[in-house]
């Protein structure tokens, strides 16, 4: 159980999610401990979103119990000041201009000026954005809207990152930034979740792994463990993820059939 | 492809504009939790939209109708010199026409301008010129009914009513003119206003200036709609004045020259120096009128090509960021999000406007107030006098239910910060208190200028009407935050306009409060004293209440 310390920085037990009578997530438990990467993976509509944005409060839980370094989420405010969240669908003040938007979510965190700055500077380097600083929003790249809302996610370094496909979008150059930050944050004890499409990157990234089908969690652990866990050692990450959402068979007869 | 295959295209633009007019901010993360309300949901609000907009239309082709109607036939009946009653009531009428069709257009020509359907036409295997043609006629689509209804009525009213065919020839000319600059600067504005949004950053002198002159253009006609329904006799008497003493002052200007014109065609009185001035100047005109449509042709077709997207890169400054408390945080949020939306930004700057109207029109009626020897008690004065700050309150009751409207916008973003509701809602009772106390202040400065002996009566007044001004403010904010705030679009107001009014009306009741509570005391005790007393403990107390509801929010 978490309490005090030891608490873990994300701890999910029993979580179900419902649209009316439509059963999103079904009773999904996991736990992210600290320095973790943990990734979400699942197919299309598979309910990953829905967790997380459960977890952020946007959606309500028909049930389940969600706690952020042993606080509930119902205590908002302290959990919402311990994380970082970058969405599926960006979708930003289109009116106002990359630094406008980043003050107000900067004022709104409380944030200390020289300390946001210092990082801030280094972030929008990084992530090369400083020529759009001053572009309304809505005039910016799919893109670069994103690595707008990935700066606004780490500008007050926040103890959990959860990331909703975030590389989706990204360049090249970005995308191995985002991977190196994530990285780095786990490496001094935060923690990440992030949910995710691309294999590779899952395998490579994360610590351990939440494969969600229909809902439902249907394999969970390291990418080794997985692999026991299917009888195939030798399988890669997607191989695993085909035979634990039994789309296997399926996608040898759909590329059979597309071919003839 | 014809013409007429493209008409029946540019409706299906035509509606996809609309639509997105009023989903310009999209809200995201607020839809129902159900997949079938879902679909059902935006069905019906599309079905809804069409239905608003024709709505308006319509609304606007009577309002011209009863406009004109009203302005020509009672110039007719109040005995004023009939040549200028017809100058006055032509020159009125073409300006709220130029008022109507801007500012009813504003938020539709907004997203003409800025929607993205031209990225799909361009796809589509049209020509360039296709697209430009069908463009054009979606922009006339926005207006069609009312500009229709305002060359076909107007004439006609005119000429029914001065019984001269000639003058309504004139009047037809005039109203076609007035037309094609409506919808030149209602694209200007739109153009303005996407550019702010796109290009953004700081206002440009040009930017200001604009928005200047929107402002313009809502304080004139809705002056002068005052004037035409309250006073008729009274602007006849202003205009005549002004009219014999600088007659060639106004001649020049439009849309004097056209009403001068006019009424030279219809009474053919000729003063030749007013007639070559008036003259000389509507040729003027007609050529301005005749360059904007090129002008307005060519920004349709350039829209068309999507050249307005292009070249919308600002320079950036250097990476710093000033942090604030989280309440001015938002304050600045929303300032800048409204100053860069027209409905918003109408909205806010609406109750001032409304202040000022009302102060002159209150102004008047005073002249003929002499507080000592009026015929209603004096006890009642205060009474009365209270009923004009009260009024342009309720213009401001209609900002809170907006301002937390802007909370929606990319909410399924915002909703992840750490952002107490309290916060939200003391930025915005902050912001609607100080639109408030503005036009407060510019009833008072207003009136010391016009009518300083009631200085004193109306700085005690609006300082007593303040406590329970903002005790309404507080209340309904935090009513509206419980309950109303996920009904509320954000985005275009006007679609929901019903649920702010009706919001405004329900919470100006406790502005009432007090000012019932005092009418009753007078009425029995015959006490303006106790009624004063009475007025002052009640706005008190509701005061009271409302900082205690506030300390309780969490
Ligand atoms: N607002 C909503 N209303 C109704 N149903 C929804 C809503 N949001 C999601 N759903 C449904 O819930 C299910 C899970 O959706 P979710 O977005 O969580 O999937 P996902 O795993 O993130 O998928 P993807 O990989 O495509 O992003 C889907 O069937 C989706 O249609
Ligand atoms: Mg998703």
């Amino acid at each position: 159980m978490p309490n005090g310390t030891t608490a873990p920085p994300l701890f999910i037990q029993g979580l179900t999610v419902k649209y009316g009578s439509f059963v999103a997530v079904d009773n999904i438990s996991f736990v992210v401990n600290p320095g973790e990467i943990y990734g979400l993976l699942g197919p299309n509509g598979a309910g990953k979103t829905s967790t997380l944005k459960t977890i952020i409060g946007l959606v309500q839980p028909a049930s389940g119990r969600i706690e952020v370094f042993g606080k509930p989420i119902s205590d908002e405010i302290a959990v919402k000041s311990m994380i970082g969240y970058v969405p599926e669908e960006v979708i930003l003040m289109d009116s106002l201009t990359p630094r406008e938007f980043l003050e107000f979510v900067a004022s709104i965190r409380r944030l200390n000026a020289d300390t946001v700055n210092t990082r801030l500077e280094k972030l929008v380097s990084a992530f090369q954005l400083r020529e759009y600083f001053d572009t309304p929003i809505a005039a910016l790249s799919k893109g670069n809207k994103q690595k707008v809302a990935i700066v606004a996610a780490l500008m007050h370094e926040p103890r959990l990152l959860i990331l909703d496909e975030p590389l989706i979008g990204l360049d090249a150059f970005s995308s191995k930034i985002l991977k190196e930050l994530l990285i780095f944050h786990a490496s001094k004890g935060g923690a990440v979740i992030f949910s995710t499409h691309i294999m590779e990157v899952a395998e490579r990234l994360c610590t351990r792994v939440g494969i969600i089908n229909r809902g439902r969690m249907v394999g969970e652990g390291t990418v080794d463990g997985l692999r026991k866990l299917v009888k195939s050692a030798e399988g890669s990450l997607e191989e695993i993820f085909l035979k634990v959402t039994e789309q296997e068979a399926g996608v040898q007869e759909i590329v059979k059939a597309l071919e003839a | 492809m014809n013409n007429s295959e493209l008409w029946q295209l540019s409706k299906k633009v035509y509606r996809e504009i609309v639509f997105q007019s009023v989903f310009s901010f999209r809200t995201g993360g607020l839809l129902p939790q159900s997949p079938k309300d879902v679909g059902k949901n935006i069905e019906s609000i599309a079905k809804n939209v069409e239905f608003n907009v024709v709505l308006n239309k319509v609304m606007m082709a009577f309002f011209i109708g009863f406009m004109s109607g009203f302005t020509f036939f009672s110039g007719v009946l109040f005995k004023v010199d009939r040549e200028l009653a017809a100058v006055c009531s032509v020159s009125t009428l073409l300006i709220s026409i130029l008022f109507i069709i801007v500012f009813m257009g504003i938020q539709v020509t907004t997203s003409f301008v800025s929607s993205r359907v031209t990225d799909i036409l361009i796809l589509l295997p049209f020509s360039r010129k296709d697209v430009s043609k069908i463009l054009t006629m979606c922009f006339i689509r926005i207006f069609d009914i009312p500009l229709i209804a305002a060359v076909l009525i107007i004439p006609v009213a005119y000429g029914l009513s001065y019984g001269s065919i000639s003058g309504a020839l004139m009047v037809l000319w005039s109203v076609i003119i007035t037309e094609v600059f409506a919808l030149t600067i209602s694209i200007a504005l739109a153009l303005s206003f996407y550019n702010k949004a796109v290009r953004g950053g700081g206002g440009s002198k040009l930017g200001i200036l604009t928005r200047f002159f929107y402002m313009a253009i809502w304080i004139v006609p809705m002056f002068l709609m005052y004037m035409i329904f309250g006073f008729t006799t009274h602007i006849a008497e202003f205009v005549k004045s002004i009219a014999q003493s600088i007659p060639y002052a106004l001649a020049p200007l439009y849309p004097f020259s056209l009403g001068f014109l006019a009424s030279l065609a219809t009474f053919q009185t000729y003063n030749p120096n007013i007639t070559i001035l008036s003259i000389a100047s509507s040729l003027i005109y007609f050529v301005l009128a005749v360059y904007s449509s090129k002008w307005l042709m060519e920004k349709i077709v350039g829209i068309g090509l999507g050249s307005t997207a292009a070249g919308a890169r600002v320079i950036a400054g250097k990476v710093f960021i000033k942090i604030e408390e989280p309440w001015l945080g938002i304050v600045k949020k929303d300032l800048r999000i409204a100053s860069r939306s027209p409905s918003y930004f109408s909205m806010l700057i609406m109750p001032i406007l409304q202040t000022i109207i009302l102060t002159f029109s209150l102004s008047s009626v005073l002249r003929s107030t002499n507080l000592n020897q009026s015929t209603i008690p004096i006890e009642y004065i205060p009474f009365s006098l209270l009923i004009f700050p009260a009024i342009s309150l309720l213009m401001i009751l209609i900002l809170p239910p907006m301002l937390l409207s802007i909370e929606n916008v990319a909410y399924s973003y915002t909703g992840s910060l750490p952002l107490k509701r309290k916060t939200v809602i003391i930025a915005k009772i902050l912001l609607t208190s100080i639109i408030y106390f503005i036009s407060s202040l510019t009833m008072i400065l207003l009136i010391a200028v016009m009518r300083s002996h009631l200085l004193t009566v109306f700085i005690v007044l609006n300082g007593i009407l303040t406590l329970s001004a903002i005790a309404s403010i507080i209340i309904e904010t935090i009513f509206v935050s419980k309950i109303l705030i996920q009904r509320l679009s954000s985005g275009n107001i006007y679609f929901k306009m019903i649920y702010y009014v009706l919001v405004a009306i329900l919470f100006f009741l406790i502005t009432m409060m007090p000012l019932i509570v005092y009418g009753m005391i007078v009425l029995f005790t015959q006490s303006g004293l106790l009624g004063m007393a009475s007025l002052i403990i009640v706005s008190t107390i509701e005061f009271s209440i409302a900082l205690l509801l506030l300390t309780k929010v969490k």
